[in-house]
């Protein structure tokens, strides 16, 4: 049996290549998430008052597509369609200039000595970065939210409800599709005797990486 | 609720993004410690702002070009007509794949993608990055040496050329 399996795995470098590889991203991903969570956990620990986030996935650094693609629907003409490779650049400039202008609004913040980033030090950072046009509508905006402020404060209870709803729903997505793509990916790559033998460890890996996305998803959801 | 407030204020305050989203990302900046609910209101709505004014650039490009599909060229162009968002973001974008044609006459819609979700593109990116990052010590890649055998031509000069020598 080993014999057999290690001479199938010589004769295709390429599927030794995507094994390899595939290991290794996996382990990336795991560095990764420990790496983020960290980092994230020293974050919240330095606010106290903010809500703690147990886990930092790879799709909360960019904007819901789904919101992005509205938003730009009603910009555009009705005939006009986007490309998958522009919606997911979009994607990534949004991200871009949220922490440029949280760069930018957190550095005059520190220089005055101050740790809370104000709605004053976000305009401050949109004139100093060359976005002049939007000063004058987000003070109107702004007005108007301190106006609806006491309402909002009432309001609070719904939105944490919606917002864990949504946590939920997140969390309960996450984990299907890695796995049902990692599974693909080789029954496409590899042969079908090879991809045979090749099960149990890959189903002890997958199951130990889904094991591990159990063990973040109560932790996350207790908080 | 939020119909009457919006009837009140008569403008609409409510986001499009999530602010919990937003907050995330403005956080993955270390620095940053605390941000007020005023502040964040204010990059959701400004991030809004900036969607919108990218949008609608990027629409007059691909219509100037005659396109009907906004592709990574035409956000590209859009990017680089506005100099603070140059200023930003250009550096940002993926490099062009055909510097000398922006467009393609053919395919307008670009390639073909099997994995179109973010996270596939992402995930093929980490498999690109896996090999210089780390070494695992699990997988042993296939030891081949390249057995070259170069032909051998030995020089054997065997030029032994008597001299007659005439014995008169």
């Amino acid at each position: 049996m080993e014999t057999g399996g290690f001479h199938g795995y010589r004769k295709l470098p390429n599927t030794t290549s995507g094994l390899k590889l595939s290991v290794s991203d996996m382990n990336m991903n795991m560095r990764q998430q420990q790496v983020a969570s960290s980092d994230q956990n020293c974050s919240n620990h330095s606010a106290a008052g903010e809500e703690n986030e147990c886990t930092v996935r790879e799709q909360d650094r960019f904007m819901p597509i789904a919101n992005v693609i509205r938003i730009m629907r009603k910009i555009l003409p009705p005939h006009a369609k986007i490309s998958d490779d522009a919606k997911e650049t979009i994607q990534e400039c949004v991200s871009e200039y949220i922490s440029f202008i949280t760069g930018e609004a957190n550095e005059r913040c520190q220089r005055e000595q101050r740790k809370t980033i104000t709605a004053e030090d976000v305009l401050w950072a949109m004139s100093k970065l060359g976005f002049d046009d939007y000063i004058e509508p987000l003070t109107m905006y702004l007005h108007r939210y301190r106006e609806l402020e006491g309402d909002r404060t009432s309001m609070r209870g719904e939105p944490l409800g919606k917002r864990t709803v949504e946590y939920a729903t997140l969390a309960t997505a996450f984990v299907p599709p890695p796995f049902h793509h990692h599974n693909g990916y080789f029954g496409a790559a590899m042969p079908m005797g090879t991809y045979v033998r090749e099960t149990p460890p890959n189903a002890a890996s997958s199951h130990h990486h889904h094991g591990i996305s159990n063990a973040h998803e109560p932790n996350a959801r207790s908080i | 609720m939020v119909m009457a407030e919006e009837e009140e204020s008569g403008v609409s305050i409510q986001l499009e993004f999530p602010k919990g989203r937003v907050k995330k990302i403005m956080a993955l900046d270390k620095d940053v410690k605390r941000v007020s609910s005023e502040a964040l209101f204010l990059v959701s709505r400004s991030t809004e702002l900036f969607l919108q004014f990218l949008a609608e650039k990027s629409a007059q490009v691909a219509i100037e070009k005659k396109r009907k599909t906004v592709n990574l060229e035409h956000i590209r162009e859009a990017v680089k007509r506005h100099q603070p968002t140059r200023d930003f973001l250009l550096d940002e974008l993926p490099p062009p794949s055909q510097p000398t044609k922006p467009d393609r006459p053919t395919q307008p819609a670009g390639r073909p993608k099997l994995d179109p979700p973010p996270r596939g593109t992402r995930r093929i990116d980490l498999f690109f990055r896996k090999p210089e990052l780390d070494d695992p010590a699990q997988a042993q890649p296939p030891e081949n040496p390249a057995q070259a055998q170069p032909p051998e031509n030995p020089d054997q000069d065997q030029a032994q050329s008597p001299v007659p020598v005439d014995e008169s």
